[in-house]
């Protein structure tokens, strides 16, 4: 049985190669082999990291989903908002998997 | 982290590969028009049980896989989930992907079979998925990369003129049914994790007549072709030791 490497606009993903192994991100954008991430900080919607799509992994399964992707990007688009929501979602989804884990 | 078997440890595998194997040959001449598909699965999962072995993908991941072999036809790609209500018609290509567990380690392979008259170029393609196994299993040698593997089988089927599906892979296993590494189909020569002996290995090409994006039904399970060309699997768990890959689900071939 195969493992997926199927990821979604909206989708919350773990770096796993390159000096930011370990990071967070949102997937923005998907084109052919790449993903383009952001963590609303370092990496802010304006500038979105390119990355290989094998060289990141889903960290928490479904709860790494954003009920509407498309919509919570188009709605921040521009704003300064988009950014503080991404910061706010990867910490949330942290919260959530710590406690998962106590 | 990569976990590195010990002999003992492969052995015991090998034990579970030869219950996976066991289950082709079980389903061998039974693959024919008419057949469903959960009746396969029936034969499957008395095949694994018997041998006191337990079905690796039964209820596996979320939402719970619900069968003990995932049987995939013409443009499913892999993850099809069996059922009574459908049967098997002549021409079709049918990939069974089964996984068995004994003694605590997992054994996982996958056959595409012909059932009856099947056009020539499906069976081209199924040829050509089960060429590009063995040719990539040849590159599992210590010392070697993971890229090695994964471009060896790319390029051949690209060769051919195929489409590589991008977004499921292989992966490590042992006592787990996935463990690291995942291992592409698509790559670059010299790239990847460098190969060692211990390592344990599921290579899975999955191959399309057509272009290689695909996407998931609404079952949550079900992988097929976005342009509804058919597609072919096939996949053996393979070891690598210090005199290269030893085939742990395929008796009859145990070196490449």
């Amino acid at each position: 049985m195969s493992t997926e490497m199927r990821y979604k606009v909206g989708q919350l993903v773990v770096s796993c190669k390159g000096h930011d192994q370990g990071r967070l991100y949102l997937i923005v954008r998907i084109e052919d082999d790449f993903l383009w991430l952001s963590d609303g900080k370092a990496r802010p919607l304006a500038n979105a990291k390119k990355k290989r799509r094998k060289h990141v992994r889903s960290p928490y399964s479904d709860r790494s989903l954003i009920s509407d992707p498309e919509a919570f990007l188009n709605s921040r688009k521009g704003s300064g908002d988009g950014d503080k929501a991404i910061r706010e979602f990867i910490a949330a989804s942290i919260n959530e998997a710590s406690k998962e884990r106590a | 982290m990569i976990e590195l078997k010990s002999k003992l440890e492969i052995e015991k595998m090998k034990a579970a590969g030869e219950i996976v194997a066991s289950v082709f040959e079980a389903l061998r001449d039974k693959i024919v028009p008419g057949v469903s598909t959960g009746e396969l699965d029936r034969i499957v999962y008395e095949t694994i049980t018997r041998q006191k072995a337990r079905p690796s993908f039964l209820n596996y991941g979320s939402p719970p896989f619900p069968a003990s072999a995932c049987i995939s036809i013409n443009e499913e790609v892999v993850h099809g989930i069996p059922s009574f209500e459908r049967r098997l018609q002549d021409g079709d290509i049918v990939s069974v992907d089964v996984g068995a567990e004994l003694d605590g380690y997992h054994g996982d392979a996958c056959r595409t079979f012909l059932c009856g008259n099947v056009r020539e170029e499906w069976r081209d393609l199924v040829r050509v998925t089960e060429e590009s196994f063995w040719l990539g299993v040849r590159k599992a040698i210590p010392g070697n990369r993971l890229g090695d593997i994964s471009h060896t089988v790319q390029e051949y089927c690209e060769k051919h003129g195929y489409g590589v599906v991008r977004d499921l892979t292989g992966h490590g296993i042992g006592k787990q049914l996935h463990e690291e590494p995942d291992l592409l189909n698509f790559g670059r020569a010299g790239h990847g994790v460098r190969l060692c002996a211990g390592m344990c290995l599921a290579l899975e090409p999955m191959i399309t007549l057509g272009d290689y994006a695909v996407t998931q039904l609404e079952d949550g399970w079900t992988i097929v072709t976005e342009d509804g060309s058919a597609a072919a699997h096939y996949e053996n768990t393979f070891a690598i030791t210090e005199d290269g890959p030893v085939i742990l689900t395929c008796p009859e071939r145990i070196r490449p």
